[in-house]
């Protein structure tokens, strides 16, 4: 076989390959670029070439930066609370106990509804009105009036909650995985050496731990950052919406109900690059201090 | 490699060409055997089970009648309509046939996208069609749109739980129990009881539905949206007005504490199930869901609708006019079939067969079916009189706008309108000014504001955008 008939049949190979990264990642990144630098209408075909004009805009808007600040308070509180709660949960459930595995299943359950299931779940359980949540505290005599889980003051945090309620196993799914893979060896050793459970747990877990949860953080800053669903559908695309959006749905607004689909693509791509940058701190930040 | 059948490369590309091949045919004859039958698609925002049977009686009759033909449906959820609408048009692939809001037809007709249906209303009889809805999307002298009914909300008030409370509800919806938002404001103050967990009135957090309330309020005080060279107008007095009664009800807590997280559908429920007294949504809809969430309280003894009060500006009580429009695309290679499905879903079996899904909500837009002694004898039009009547009144007497439009109802003409109120920012700075973060008067400005600046970035002139048309 020639050297040339050889090349084809290589590119041939590669061009699968080429076309589904390409097609589904190079192009709709590039093409988000190039959106952005237009003032394209979402809906309607005309557009001119606008140069940065919409960066600009972006730079200027009071609101792209309060939505940036409310994404980096959704994403970090609710990652705090997956990734601690998510560490409780496998530590505990990797503990032998009888009908371990039943709650094994149920403390998956969350993870496995569809976003829309659980925000009505939990819109209707906090509602103010007619809210069961509010009815028991009543009940007990905690509260004198509802609580407004969903009011101005507390809804960045039933967010948060909601959002921690549902993604949490994703972060057990992950730590259980490598705790059962833990030499046992190693806590009978540290126990005769008179290490105690919370040393134990300093020594031998937490740095078995450490490779999976480098990769935990990253997906889950990666999804959090980029959540659309959660805050649109916790406020409804409503009045309080100003009070939990972020990025994407201050992106979706900017394409879809002001119709500037240019400026909601310059807004996209501003978090992609946010996500780039963010990403490769955290690996170098990882790197030092693994290699120390 | 031992015990395993060794495979060429030669042989592997024919066999992924081949699967690719496999995979690829049927979609292939899939697409050729549709553009053979020649397939109209219909979205609608009625997606009901029995909605979407009606609609499909209409497709199926459509198919004995144009051999060849094929006619498929989609009852979309009235929400997510817009949202596959602009994606179908950005990818250049709109249906034949959708619905459209009111305030949408403007937008859609000024960029080319939908086209003239005016031999559609000659084929159904153009007088026959309710005068309101006949000449709404009149524009350079033809119609690109036709309702596909024409309902009007009203205030509703439980009866029940005003007359505990010491008020009487008139029997003459037409006679107003409260004159001005003044004495309604006290009402609702009486029968508010937190602590019980019940509150005056219903209000929603949905932008678009809180932008609904605000506009016919805005209306009822006498102010409107738009000047009468398209510039924004909410910085103007009445609108401010406006503004400062939500902000009353919201301080004077005759209203749930959650309400800017409320729902259009959470709503309908709080004032179903006694949790509020009032709604000022009563679309006719909702009679479905007394039936559902109250049986035992569901008649006139305990759902009223009342006369709208006016604002300290206003003197005319408005309300919207909910009579969503059939649009024909112009990207639709049969148009001609489009047309041909819409005259037959207005002649009167089918169209009586339609409107008798939702007797309350749909009343039909021809006058002839309105007389028909078979449309008057569904139990639902006798069960809810009071509700039907009050929506003729409204409609009959030019007291309903198309939702979004606020007011006058010839503003339907403004380009724009989709695009601002579709924004959110009028229920963004309802909300800013509601919770104290600014000033009435300083969140009219910045809604007045916001909008020229998105009106200037559409290409219209500002101030007075009405320049753009002049050569119309």
């Amino acid at each position: 076989m020639t050297r040339t008939r050889q090349a084809i049949q290589g590119l041939l190979l590669f061009l699968p390959a080429f076309i589904v990264i390409f097609g589904f990642i190079f192009f709709p990144v590039g093409y988000s670029f190039w959106l952005s630098l237009t003032n394209k209408h979402a809906v309607f075909p005309h557009y001119e070439y606008v140069g940065f004009q919409n960066y600009a805009w972006m730079a200027s808007e009071q609101d792209y930066w309060l939505s940036l600040w409310r994404g980096v308070i959704f994403s970090v509180g609710s990652i705090f609370f997956q990734v601690l709660l998510g560490l409780l949960a496998a530590l505990l459930l990797n503990e032998a106990f009888f009908g371990r595995g039943l709650v094994r299943g149920i403390a998956l359950f969350p993870y496995m509804l569809p976003t829309i299931v659980v925000i009505l779940l939990w819109k209707w359980l906090l509602s103010a009105s007619y809210g069961p949540v509010n009815y028991v505290l009543q009940a007990l005599g905690l509260i004198q009036a509802p609580v407004v889980w969903l009011g101005e003051e507390l809804l960045m945090a039933s967010t948060i909650f909601v959002a921690v309620w549902q993604f949490f196993p994703f972060v057990v799914i992950s730590l259980l995985a490598r705790l059962q893979t833990i030499d046992l060896q190693l806590y009978e050793a540290a126990a005769i050496d008179g290490a105690n459970a919370w040393k134990r747990f300093r020594y031998i877990t937490l740095p078995a731990l450490r490779y999976v949860l480098f990769v935990v953080i990253l997906l889950r800053t990666f999804f959090m950052f980029t959540k659309f669903d959660v805050p649109w559908l916790m406020a409804t695309g409503g009045g309080l919406q100003v009070l939990v959006q972020n990025l994407p749905v201050y992106a979706f607004r900017r394409t879809f109900r002001f119709m500037q689909a240019g400026e909601g693509a310059a807004v996209s791509v501003s978090l992609f690059l946010l996500l780039i940058v963010l990403s490769v701190v955290y690996f170098r930040t990882y790197r030092r201090e693994a290699g120390s | 490699m031992t015990g395993m059948h060794s495979i060429s490369r030669r042989g592997f590309l024919k066999g992924v060409a081949a699967a690719a091949g496999a995979g690829l045919g049927p979609a292939i004859l899939t697409r050729s055997a549709q553009a053979q039958t020649r397939t109209l698609q219909i979205w609608h925002t009625e997606a009901s089970d029995i909605s979407v049977k009606a609609v499909q009686k209409v497709c199926d009759r459509f198919e004995q009648m144009h051999p060849g033909a094929k006619a498929n449906q989609q009852g979309i959820a009235w929400a997510d309509l817009g949202p596959k609408l602009y994606t179908a048009l950005a990818a250049g692939t709109p249906p034949d046939i959708a619905h459209l809001n009111c305030y949408h037809f403007r937008s859609f007709q000024k960029q080319g996208a939908i086209v003239p249906i005016d031999d559609v209303y000659r084929a159904i009889g153009l007088n026959d069609v309710v005068e309101s809805v006949r000449d709404m999307t009149l524009f350079q002298g033809k119609r690109w749109g036709i309702s596909h009914h024409v309902g009007a909300p009203a205030l509703m008030i439980r009866k029940d739980i005003a007359e505990q409370a010491g008020f009487k509800v008139p029997d003459d919806i037409s006679k107003p129990m409260f004159p001005t938002w003044k004495e309604q404001l006290e009402y609702l103050k009486a029968v508010s009881k937190p602590d019980k967990r019940q509150w005056g009135m219903s209000l929603p957090g949905t932008g678009y539905f809180l932008q609904e309330h605000l506009g016919r309020w805005v209306g009822s005080n006498g102010g409107t949206f738009y000047d009468e060279k398209w510039n924004p107008a909410f910085h103007k007095e009445p609108f401010i007005q406006t503004l400062e009664f939500v902000k009353a009800l919201s301080d004077n807590k005759v209203v749930p504490p959650d309400w800017l997280s409320q729902s259009w559908l959470g709503m309908i429920v709080e004032f179903s199930t006694g949790i509020t007294t009032m709604i000022d949504h009563g679309y006719g809809r909702i009679a479905g869901s007394i039936e559902k969430y109250a049986p035992d309280k569901a008649s006139e003894e305990y759902f009223m609708p009342i006369w709208r009060p006016v604002g300290p500006s206003g003197k005319i009580p408005y309300t919207d006019m909910d009579a969503e429009i059939w649009v024909i695309f112009s990207k639709s290679k049969l148009r001609d079939l489009a047309k041909e499905w819409l005259k037959l879903f207005y002649t009167r079996d089918m169209y009586l067969n339609y409107v008798r899904q939702y007797p309350v909500h749909m009343p039909p837009i021809l006058k002839s079916l309105r007389k028909d002694p078979e449309y008057q004898a569904l139990p639902e039009l006798k069960k809810w009189r009071n509700w039907v009547r009050m929506q003729e009144i409204n409609i009959d007497r030019g007291l309903a706008i198309p939702v979004g439009v606020y007011y006058p109802a010839t503003n339907i003409q403004i380009p724009f309108l989709a695009e601002v109120f579709d924004s959110g920012i009028i229920a963004d700075e309802i909300v800013g000014f509601v919770q104290g973060r600014r000033k009435g008067k300083e969140a009219a400005q910045r809604i007045t504001d916001r909008a020229n600046d998105l009106i200037k970035k559409l290409g219209y002139p500002v101030p007075d955008p009405i320049r753009s048309e002049k050569k119309l």
